[in-house]
């Protein structure tokens, strides 16, 4: 019964994923911990395995149809590694409930930015093609999308696909696509590290992935379909979501409930 | 007898045109990468969720855990194999810092999993 939970979550959360272009831990974790009674421990490496396979499902065909942009990502995820391996040196020096706490609050920020309607931004004409802009932004918001990914545990497609959006020129549904594209080396290097250390519960990922691939299989054929200001509506829930999870991580942090 | 005229048929909505990324050549090798990953990695993992519903035994056990190892390790490796191809395919058309990117990329990591850090 258990292992059929974990294929209907990683579908659910694979599906999500792979149109907003996030890893799907936003679902998966508290889906194990909270509803499964899953130690976190377990539960977020075998969440950053889904979130791989999500990335490798999805953005295949994303690349195919040229949604993805392969360029794009190869730059803002050299950013947003040195941002982790920066993170990771001083993850011991900042308490992470204050990270937490200012992360939560961007969220409800940009959650908010997401959900109001603007206006239809000038329409490409079919197959039109685009020209990222403002670089040093989007460079410098990917090194700190990469600090956060280590101080946080968090993944990069919350910040990178408002930052692309919002901050470089980038169609939302472009966006979304790279920053599925990119998400995939990130939490691979993640959860090579919880792997060697013996900490990847790989009969829990089993269900998991399987359900993933399936629904980011789904999801990236839906995505081109469904409007993108439906799409900016649903980001906007789920940023919310997790900006609740960060407010309740810090202040949990800074406040433990006794 | 005037014949009551049909209200006019509401317009078509036409499906909004996905925008395309700037053109390079060898995104079907990529995205041919990024699948067999996928199919292979994915297909690993199912087969043991296939085992676990025969009789266990000890072979059968050796099988689902050695399926498991080599479908985790298929989908960490499919991610490293595309930035490694995407920027040697960018390399090889002249756009030579996207190949110095792909390698600082994996430097960079190959330096974070030494150190034992996350990315």
């Amino acid at each position: 019964m258990t292992e059929w939970i974990l294929l209907g979550a990683g579908l659910g959360a694979g599906f999500l994923g792979a149109m907003l272009g996030i890893g799907g831990g936003v679902i998966l974790v508290p889906a194990m911990v909270l509803g499964l009674g899953i130690p976190l421990e377990e539960a977020v490496p075998a969440s950053l395995m889904c979130v791989v396979a999500s990335s490798c499902g999805a953005a295949s065909s994303y690349v195919e149809h040229r949604i993805a942009d392969v360029r794009l990502a190869l730059s803002l995820e050299l950013a947003t590694v040195a941002g982790a391996v920066a993170g990771g040196f001083v993850a011991g020096l900042i308490a992470p409930a204050w990270i937490a706490l200012v992360f939560g609050t961007f969220l409800v920020y940009t959650s908010a930015n997401l959900a109001v309607p603007r206006a239809p931004a000038a329409a490409l004409a079919g197959g039109g093609t685009y020209v990222p802009t403002n670089y040093p932004l989007g460079i410098g918001g990917s090194l700190v999308a990469g600090v956060l990914s280590a101080l946080l545990g968090v993944g990069g497609g919350p910040i990178k696909v408002p930052l692309m959006t919002f901050g470089m020129g980038v169609p939302f549904k472009v966006a979304a696509a790279t920053s599925n594209l990119m998400i995939g080396i990130t939490a691979a290097a993640s959860v090579a590290g919880y792997a060697i250390r013996g900490h990847l519960n790989l009969g829990l990922a089993a269900p998991l992935v399987v359900g993933v691939l399936c629904g980011a299989t789904l999801g990236s054929r839906f995505m081109v379909r469904v409007p993108t200001s439906f799409l900016k509506r649903l980001f906007a829930v789920v940023l919310f979501v997790l900006a609740v999870q960060m407010l309740w991580k810090g202040g949990t942090g800074l406040w433990p409930i006794r | 007898m005037a014949v009551p005229t049909p209200p006019p048929a509401p317009a078509a909505v036409a499906p909004e045109a996905a925008p395309r990324a700037r053109a390079m050549e060898g995104e079907k090798a990529i995205a041919r990468v990024l699948r067999a990953g996928a199919v292979l990695g994915g297909g690993c993992f199912a087969a043991s969720l296939a085992l676990e519903l025969l009789p266990q035994s000890a072979r059968t056990g050796i099988a689902i855990d050695d399926l498991r190892k080599a479908g985790a390790s298929l989908l960490i490796v499919t991610p490293v194999a595309r930035i490694a191809i995407a920027g040697a395919l960018l390399g090889m058309k002249g756009e030579l810092r996207y190949l110095l990117y792909g390698a600082a990329i994996l430097a960079l990591l190959g330096i974070a999993l030494g150190a034992g850090f996350s990315a």
